[in-house]
């Protein structure tokens, strides 16, 4: 066994051998411009490109000619944001839904749009993870023109209830967008059915390359959208710029395989998730994070009382886990998402992500548990707090003097 | 922009930037085009006045989907693309590592070659061109300093479209105008700006080398022009009479 565990899959996963080895013939031989219409060097990348457009589509029963191409999902957020939001902020208005454990590409492209003079409504969301259906039909106003949920939430890996908001959004008439960045490959994704108009993919966290994404942008209704980028009108004038074949083939790859493994993946990584649940359960003062039932499969966000996260990942690292999401994870603050949830600061700074994948397997679980169990045991030995709560003071009523 | 993608025309950025600085002007160029053509001092650009500069990896043997943005500190930016805050908060979003060191790499080599590789580039456009003329072609800005890889020309009554798509069925690829607006049929928005006549425009086609290319390359070329140019001056000609 290698060390260290790779458990960090939401962050990023490893690319798929077999991804990249269809990946490299289109960096040093088909290295084509797709947008060369005078020889075969511009129609083998184009093909190339089309045929991998048709796979992202297969993966979440699209239209391909609903595919565009991004340099993934925090500019796909963008675009659908920001593009289709201007786009109809004159015949809908300007306030925008979204909720308060997004990912920062759709929070801060919100704080943005609300620099340029539109409203927003940031929802709370239950204990579970989970957004409560009445909050969101009460957050509705006549002149909201835009609302985005995630799909599954990066941190605590909870389903959002993405049909019935779907409904209530085309009821209402609101354009519903949906970042799915974490949810390929993970829950199916069936667009012929969903209400959703905009959705946001990414490659690199369903085994493929980074600095590849696609926004799907729905046909029938149709959905417009200002475009962010421009120059060259490529992808039907929603972003312009020269299409990395390779990554593109990348993410073709990525999605087909997903397609055809994920049921069976699920299973395999559901258990290990279980496992590894079952195994720290013992830990006494261990909380889970988010709702166990609506989850992805290989995600588990446990909070252990009375050890502080950095020092955990300190302790442990034989094991790649991250303590919040990689993104905020350069900042000392406690997780944004733990908090929403309700967890106080302690609780939220204790809290570690484990996100199992592909090339997990179950002896590095086995070490894990026991890594766990030895590590929180010695860290606890440390902590005062820890040993006032074995003496049956509640810390909660402790009056803390400063210095 | 340092040089153009159709004409291969560079521009007197320094010149420029020292006009637009008597102003307060920001300046910004997109030099896409040059890196790896040309050797290209920021530093000195920017003590011109330059602020900032685009620069591609794919068009200088790196990787597709990456490309850099060389920025004066002193410049603030708006983002255009929010989430989370990476590279200084001027460009959210997960770094595409593969492509970037691709593109470092691809750098590094060019910093190396360029003076090398520009040498020999140059002496292929001679000859090129060379051969062009001596088949009674009109080539394009020949006269003012371009980079060493690019060559744009027209024949006189021979549409470009038809020439470059016979080229590619005798194994040379070729565009017509530049690859982003190939789909475009109008004729070469550059030409038109600099006055050419639309009936001459039409018949552009631009050569653009690389690494790979070869003298024998060129004279094969220029053989298989003569043969392919000749048919269609025929073929003009049996419409014409």
């Amino acid at each position: 066994m290698k060390l260290p565990i790779y458990l960090d899959y939401s962050a990023t996963t490893p690319v798929d051998p077999r991804v990249a080895e269809k990946m490299i013939p289109y960096l040093c031989e088909h290295f084509g411009n797709p947008a060369s219409r005078s020889h075969s060097f511009g129609w083998v990348a184009d093909a190339a490109v089309e045929e991998a457009r048709e796979q992202v589509a297969a993966l979440v029963n699209a239209d391909p000619k609903e595919i565009v191409w991004t340099s993934g999902a925090t500019e796909s957020n963008n675009l659908a944001i920001k593009g289709a939001a201007n786009f109809y902020a004159g015949t809908k208005g300007k306030h925008i839904i979204t909720v308060k454990t997004e990912h920062k590409a759709v929070l801060d492209t919100v704080r943005e749009m609300e620099r340029q003079g539109f409203e927003a409504t940031y929802l709370d969301v239950k204990a579970d993870g989970l957004l409560d259906l009445n909050v969101f039909k009460a957050a509705i106003r006549p002149d909201t023109v835009l609302a985005s949920v995630m799909f599954v939430n990066n941190e605590v890996g909870v389903i959002q209830p993405i049909a019935e908001l779907g409904e209530i959004c085309r009821e209402k008439g609101i354009i519903f967008h949906v970042d799915a960045a974490q949810a390929t490959g993970k829950v199916e994704i069936d667009l012929s059915k969903l209400k959703v108009d905009l959705m946001s993919f990414c490659a690199h966290k369903t085994y493929g390359p980074k600095g590849i994404g696609a926004l799907y942008v729905r046909r029938k209704p149709r959905i417009r959208l200002e475009a962010q980028m421009h120059g060259g009108g490529h992808e039907r004038g929603f972003r312009s710029g020269t299409l990395p074949t390779h990554q593109i083939v990348g993410m073709g790859e990525c999605f087909r395989l997903a397609r055809e493994e994920m049921a069976e993946e699920n299973k395999r990584i559901g258990a290990l998730r279980d496992k590894l649940l079952k195994g720290l359960q013992d830990i006494e003062e261990t909380f889970v994070n988010g709702d166990l039932a609506h989850r992805v499969a290989h995600n588990l966000n446990i909070s252990f009382a009375y050890v502080e996260g950095e020092s955990m990942i300190m302790a442990i690292k034989d094991l790649a886990v991250s303590s919040g999401s990689a993104c905020t994870s350069a900042s000392l603050e406690p997780s944004y998402v733990l908090r929403a949830l309700g967890r106080d600061d302690e609780l939220a700074h204790s809290s570690i992500r484990f996100t199992i994948g592909r090339f997990t397997t179950e002896q590095e679980i086995d070490y894990a548990i026991k890594l766990l169990h030895a590590k929180v045991g010695k860290l606890r030995e440390l902590s005062p707090l820890w040993e006032m709560y074995k003496d049956g003071i509640d810390l909660s009523t402790v009056q803390w003097a400063a210095h | 922009m340092l040089a153009n993608n159709e004409t291969g025309v560079v521009q007197d950025i320094a010149a420029l930037a020292i006009a637009a600085k008597a102003s307060g002007a920001w300046f910004h160029s997109d030099a896409a085009q040059a890196l790896g053509k040309l050797t290209i001092d920021f530093r000195a650009f920017n003590v011109a006045g330059v602020h900032a500069m685009t620069l591609s990896g794919h068009k200088a043997g790196g990787p597709k989907g990456v490309a850099a943005l060389v920025l004066d500190k002193r410049v603030e930016l708006q983002p255009l693309i929010a989430g989370g805050g990476h590279e200084r908060g001027l460009r959210s979003g997960t770094e595409n590592v593969p492509a970037i060191v691709g593109f470092g790499v691809a750098a590094e080599l060019a910093a190396a070659r360029v003076a090398q590789l520009a040498g020999q580039m140059r002496s292929m456009q001679g000859k090129l061109e060379a051969g062009l003329a001596g088949l009674g072609a009109r080539i394009f800005a020949m006269e003012v300093m371009r980079l060493p890889n690019t060559c744009y020309f027209a024949f006189p009554n021979i549409d470009g479209e038809t020439l470059v798509g016979k080229l590619d069925r005798e194994g040379f690829a070729v565009a017509s105008g530049a690859a982003c607006s190939s789909a475009n049929p109008e004729s070469s928005h550059v030409l038109r700006a600099m006055g050419v006549a639309p009936e001459i425009a039409r018949g552009a086609v631009r050569v653009s080398l690389g690494i790979g290319n070869t003298e024998f390359e060129i004279e094969q070329f220029i053989n298989a022009l003569r043969v392919t140019v000749g048919h269609l001056r025929g073929l003009t000609a049996l419409a014409v009479h």
